[in-house]
Parts: C-alpha cells; sequence; structure tokens
C-alpha cells in the first residue's frame, strides 16, 4: 500500500467534506495569493480544459494526439476573428469554436482509423504544421505570423469581465461545468462503451460496440472541448499568434495527461496542476529549471507509472515501488524464518 | 525544367540528411516502439560536443574533424546508455506512453544540459566540407551535397550489413519480433537494447554534424525540428526499415524543397505533411513496414 493509495482510499471514505472544503479554498483562493498566482491558476483551468479533451481521445479511445494543439489554436483562431471582426457575443463565440474544432477534429478522426496508434501521432502532428502553415500564410484573416490582437473581454449578460479575479471565477465555471458534462458523458451509456475501448478494444468490439463510431464521437468531443478551451484562452490572453500553438504545448498536453494518469478525468485536472506548477516551483532556478522540471518528470514516472491518480491497470509489471515491495516483503520472510528458526 | 532538377539536387541532398538523423531514431523505434522525443536534443547535445572539439583542435584538414566527430558521437552514445539505463529500462514493461513521457523529461534534461553549457542563441557551425562546385549543364553540383548523399548512403549500407548479417543484427531484429521469446531464447536484451540507444545517439550526431555544417548553423531548437523530422521520416519509410528510412528521407526532403521553390516558403512543412498522409492512407504501416499483428 503506497502513499497515494492511501491518500486516495481516505479521500474516498471523506470525499463530500473534502469536496466541499477543497472548493471553499479555490473560491478564496484570488483574496489569498499574489497576482501572478491568480493568472497561474487561471492558466491552470484552461490547460486543464484541453487536458480534459485531451484525455478523452488518449486516456480512453488510445488514439495517440501529440497534434492537440491545432484544436485548442482553431478554437482560439475562431474566437479571434469573431469577436475581433464581428463583435459576436460570448457563448455563440464559445460554441462556434467549439464547434469548428470539433468539424477539424471529425475530419482528421476518419483517416486515423485506419491507423496504428503511433500513425495517428503523426497525423495529428502533421494537422498541426498544416494548421500553423495555414494561420502564418493566410495574412488576410490570421494576420499572419504577428497575430490578432485586441480581442475583446468577454461580456455575458451586460457584465464585461475585465480584472484578473473576474476571469479566475469563469473560467473556474468553465472548467467545472466542462468537467461535470464529460464525467456525466462517461457515466452514461457511450461512457461505457468508450471506457471499454480503453480497457480491452478487441473485447469491446467482440461484444457488440461499434469501435470506430464510439471512437468518432470521442474524438469529435475532444476536440470540441479542446476548441473551448482555446476560446477561453483568447478571450483571457486577448492577443494570440501562431507560437501559442507549436509542438512544444502539444507535448505538454500529453504530459499532463499520462503524469495525470491515462484513463482518468481527475488525473487530467492533477496531471495540469502538476505541469504547470512544476516550473514555477523551480522558478529560483532560473535555467536549471526546465531540466530539473524534466528530471522530475522522469523520475514520477519511473515510481509511479500509471500517473498520478491512474489505476493500476495502466501500471509497468515491475515498477521501482514495486521491486521496493518486494524486497522489503523478501526481508520480512527472512527475519519470520530466521526467528522461526531461534524458537 | 533546370530550376526543377536544381531543386531536386537539393530536396535530395536535404533528405539525405533527414535520413541520416533518422536512421538511429528507426533503430530505436523499431526495437521497442517507443516515440523517442530525447532524439532531437540527444543529436544536439552529439553536436555541441562536436563543435566544441573543432574549435579546440581546429575545422581544418581531414584529421581533426573525424576526430571531433568520433568523440561527440561517442559522448552521445554513452548518454543514450545512460538514459536508457535510468529512464526507459525500469518502466519497459509498461505501456509505451509512460516511456514516451520520460523521453519528454530527458528531453527536457538534455536540453537544459547543452543551453547551461553552450547558451541558448544559435552558433556558426565551423562547415568542413568542401566548398567546390561542379556544373552539369546548367544544374550547380554543390560538392557537399555530394559527400553528404555518399555519406548516408554508406552509413545506411552498413547499418543494413550489420543487422543482416552479425550476431547482434540477428539479436535485434529478434527483439523487433518480439522482446520476450527473444530473452527466452538467450538473445541477451539488456546488452542489445542499450546497444541500440548507444547506436542511435552516434548515428544521429553524426546527422546531426552533417545537418550544421551543411546549413553552418548550430543551435538548441533544432533538436525538436529534428525529433519531428526523424518521427516522419521514420513513420513514412515504415519503423525498423532502414532503406525505408533512407527512401523516407529523400521524399519528404524533396518534396519540402518543392513546396517552398514553386509555392511559398510557409508551405515547406505543410506539404511535406501532405505527403506523409498520403502516403499513410495507400499504405497504413509505411512504405517499407510490415503490419504489426495485434495480439488479443
Amino acid at each position: 500500500m503506497t502513499v497515494v493509495n492511501r491518500v486516495q482510499q481516505l479521500f474516498q471514505k471523506y470525499k463530500l467534506p473534502i469536496l466541499i472544503i477543497l472548493g471553499l479554498i479555490v473560491l478564496a483562493l484570488p483574496f489569498l495569493v499574489n497576482a501572478s498566482m491568480v493568472r497561474l491558476l487561471t492558466t491552470v483551468f484552461i490547460y486543464s480544459l484541453t487536458a480534459l479533451g485531451l484525455m478523452l481521445i488518449f486516456g480512453f479511445t488510445g488514439m495517440f494526439c501529440t497534434g492537440f494543439a491545432a484544436f485548442y489554436g482553431t478554437g482560439a483562431y475562431v474566437t479571434a476573428i469573431l469577436a475581433t471582426r464581428y463583435g459576436t457575443n460570448f457563448f455563440i463565440t464559445l460554441i462556434c469554436s467549439g464547434i469548428v474544432a470539433g468539424v477539424v477534429g471529425f475530419i482528421i478522426c476518419v483517416p486515423s482509423l485506419r491507423l496504428s496508434a503511433d500513425f495517428v501521432g503523426l497525423l495529428s502532428t502533421a494537422l498541426l504544421n498544416i494548421f500553423l502553415a495555414i494561420v502564418r500564410a493566410w495574412t488576410d484573416v490570421t494576420n499572419g505570423a504577428s497575430g490578432i490582437v485586441g480581442i475583446p473581454h468577454p461580456v455575458i449578460f451586460g457584465h464585461e469581465f475585465k480584472s484578473k479575479e473576474e476571469y479566475y471565477y469563469l473560467m473556474l465555471v468553465m472548467a467545472v461545468i466542462v468537467y461535470l458534462l464529460i464525467r456525466n458523458v462517461l457515466n452514461s451509456k457511450i461512457g461505457l462503451c468508450m471506457k471499454g475501448i480503453r480497457d480491452n478494444e478487441i473485447g469491446t468490439i467482440a461484444v457488440g460496440v461499434k469501435s470506430r463510431q464510439m471512437k468518432l464521437l470521442t474524438f469529435t468531443l475532444g476536440s470540441f472541448v479542446g476548441g473551448v478551451a482555446g476560446s477561453l484562452y483568447a478571450y483571457y490572453i486577448s492577443a494570440i499568434t501562431p507560437d501559442n500553438f507549436v509542438f512544444a504545448i502539444s507535448t505538454t498536453f500529453v504530459q499532463m495527461c499520462v503524469i495525470g494518469g491515462l484513463g482518468t478525468l481527475s488525473g487530467a485536472v492533477v496531471g495540469t496542476v502538476f505541469v504547470t506548477f512544476l516550473p514555477e516551483v523551480f522558478r529560483s532556478l532560473a535555467v536549471y529549471r526546465l531540466g530539473v522540471g524534466g528530471l522530475v518528470m522522469v523520475i514520477l514516472m519511473v515510481i509511479r507509472p500509471q500517473g498520478i491518480s491512474g489505476s493500476k491497470a495502466f501500471a509497468a509489471d515491475f515498477s521501482i515501488a514495486d521491486r521496493i515491495r518486494q524486497w522489503r516483503l523478501k526481508r520480512e520472510q527472512k527475519k519470520v524464518a530466521a526467528t522461526e528458526l531461534e524458537v | 525544367m533546370t530550376y526543377f532538377l536544381q531543386q531536386t539536387v537539393n530536396g535530395i541532398s536535404v533528405g539525405a540528411i533527414y535520413a541520416m538523423i533518422a536512421v538511429g531514431y528507426s533503430m530505436v523505434y523499431g526495437l521497442l516502439y517507443l516515440i523517442n522525443f530525447a532524439h532531437g536534443d540527444l543529436y544536439v547535445l552529439g553536436t555541441f560536443v562536436v563543435f566544441s572539439c573543432m574549435t579546440v583542435f581546429g575545422s581544418q584538414g581531414f584529421f581533426s574533424p573525424l576526430v571531433s566527430c568520433l568523440i561527440g558521437a561517442c559522448v552521445a552514445g554513452f548518454v543514450g546508455i545512460l538514459t536508457e539505463r535510468f529512464a526507459y529500462r525500469p518502466i519497459r514493461s509498461g505501456s509505451r506512453n509512460i516511456s514516451m513521457v520520460s523521453a519528454l523529461g530527458i528531453s527536457a534534461l538534455l536540453k537544459t544540459i547543452s543551453q547551461v553549457i553552450w547558451g541558448p542563441e544559435s552558433k556558426a557551425f565551423p562547415s568542413f566540407l568542401p566548398d567546390g562546385k561542379i556544373m552539369l549543364g546548367d544544374i550547380v553540383l554543390y560538392e557537399r551535397c555530394i559527400w553528404v548523399v555518399a555519406f548516408s548512403v554508406i552509413i545506411i549500407a552498413a547499418m543494413m550489413l550489420i543487422v543482416r548479417y552479425t550476431k547482434f543484427g540477428r539479436g535485434t531484429r529478434f527483439i523487433m519480433q518480439d522482446i520476450t521469446t527473444a530473452s527466452l531464447v538467450g538473445v541477451n536484451v539488456n546488452f542489445v537494447v542499450p546497444a541500440i540507444y548507444a547506436l542511435g545517439g552516434f548515428l544521429g550526431t553524426l546527422g546531426g554534424v552533417l545537418y550544421s555544417s551543411y546549413y553552418s548553423l548550430i543551435s538548441i531548437d533544432i533538436g525538436i525540428l529534428g525529433t519531428i523530422k526523424a518521427w516522419a521520416v521514420v513513420t513514412l519509410g515504415g519503423p525498423g526499415s532502414l532503406v525505408g528510412c533512407l527512401v523516407g528521407g529523400v521524399i519528404l526532403g524533396w518534396s519540402e524543397a518543392m513546396a517552398s521553390s514553386y509555392f511559398f516558403n510557409a508551405a515547406r512543412d505543410a506539404v511535406g505533411y501532405i505527403v506523409i498522409i498520403a502516403v499513410l492512407m495507400i499504405r497504413p504501416y509505411g512504405l517499407f513496414g510490415k503490419a504489426k499483428a495485434e495480439k488479443v
């Protein structure tokens, strides 16, 4: 029984009080911490949306999507264009961004169904590069490499969101809504099929689930969520350039999912918090901070291969933690044998 | 027509460099199906070592660049062994996604090491390839292009011979098919796998040196570029296939040269990938790849 498992057990036991206390802390945080921390937390909420979207694709259907920033970027660009040129309503822009990203996801998913996981990864990377090339070249619409600036603040029911605290609460509410929606989807019949594909795809096909349709649906849903996240991101930073959506961002999303634990929704959030805060924790190390972050990541993967909140099903056979446990078990047995001999 | 042929020549020499970078990646990838995101940063580290050695030994003549390349490649190979031992081997039996994230971590680590030692800005790489030109009618054939292509073809042919005819190569091919059975019948898995990682770093560094001296430029940012290109080339040619590597590299380099000369420069990346998508639609396992049976 590792420490993490014990924490999980405690969490299961006192779920409601813990959640209420955590919720109150999160609500009160903008008044407790400094401005840069509030900004960081707001990005955590946005990134947790992308991680949730990617988790659907990568964690549940196993389609290895390294180009997720393409959907995120599509959402952001649709929002930027709609909001700056046509001044559309916040909710309409949000939904439009999601739908466009979802359609792109659907189109890219159709050929992906023929390919194995690694090739899907390359295909989505290809999509990301094509997306970036289009954005950089189509200067009339996307303003090329200099990007779109001056995206207006979101206005909801006549209230304009300006200050960073207001943004914090907006992103928090959006993240919670999307999280709950995805959780409900996963608890439905469709979600059961998704989980089946996650655990054993061939077995799931054998019991009559149409795996391809399920994958298409999941991929579209995931890219929709990615588009919504991109839209919120565009509203939040109010100026976007193609450099916000490069390959490195995509791999960060993948890291969030794997570190949090593939195939779990809470893993997406936990992984996002971990990956976003890791460089901040080591901020005092200046240039060394990325490298130290990488080292921590490697150590974490070696010690806990299934991710922070992942299930054992995704773990390696012999993680280091397992080996230490076995070693301790053997030592115990030796001790017992020795005492028995003495007796 | 002359323009087309000229661009073809340029594209093929860039493609040969891509192939060279991708050979090591292909071996590693075909062995354990690990998408090795650290490959780029590993070869950049090796190339930086070569760069330092060349500033010490001088970049003129034949002998000192050769020694520098060997030192850099051996350093990269050694780092490859170390990463295999401490970052990949403990989690080898798990899902590939896990080793992929630890590869990302290693990538960040190696990048930071390069950045701390050599600085983040790009530097001029001393080009030791000969600078002459040969005129074939209207087409300019740079001598360095010929050297790059010849070097890549020789190295890849040597690798093919090793994989085909030596005991080590047989072990490698067996592990590519099934690592558990290979270890059961006496292939020393924990020797072959680190050796392949070392070879990946070694050959990657040679490719990196070719790249850097072709463009006379070195910076830590070419790492991520190299990783993506190598991945694309390997996917195009088929994982684990060395001929596929060469053909895939040349196709990618050629289509990129065509795109940047006939369309506009930003289209370069996109067209290369469109070609890959088109190939993958027809052959889902790459040009020379074999379909891998799925275990139930």
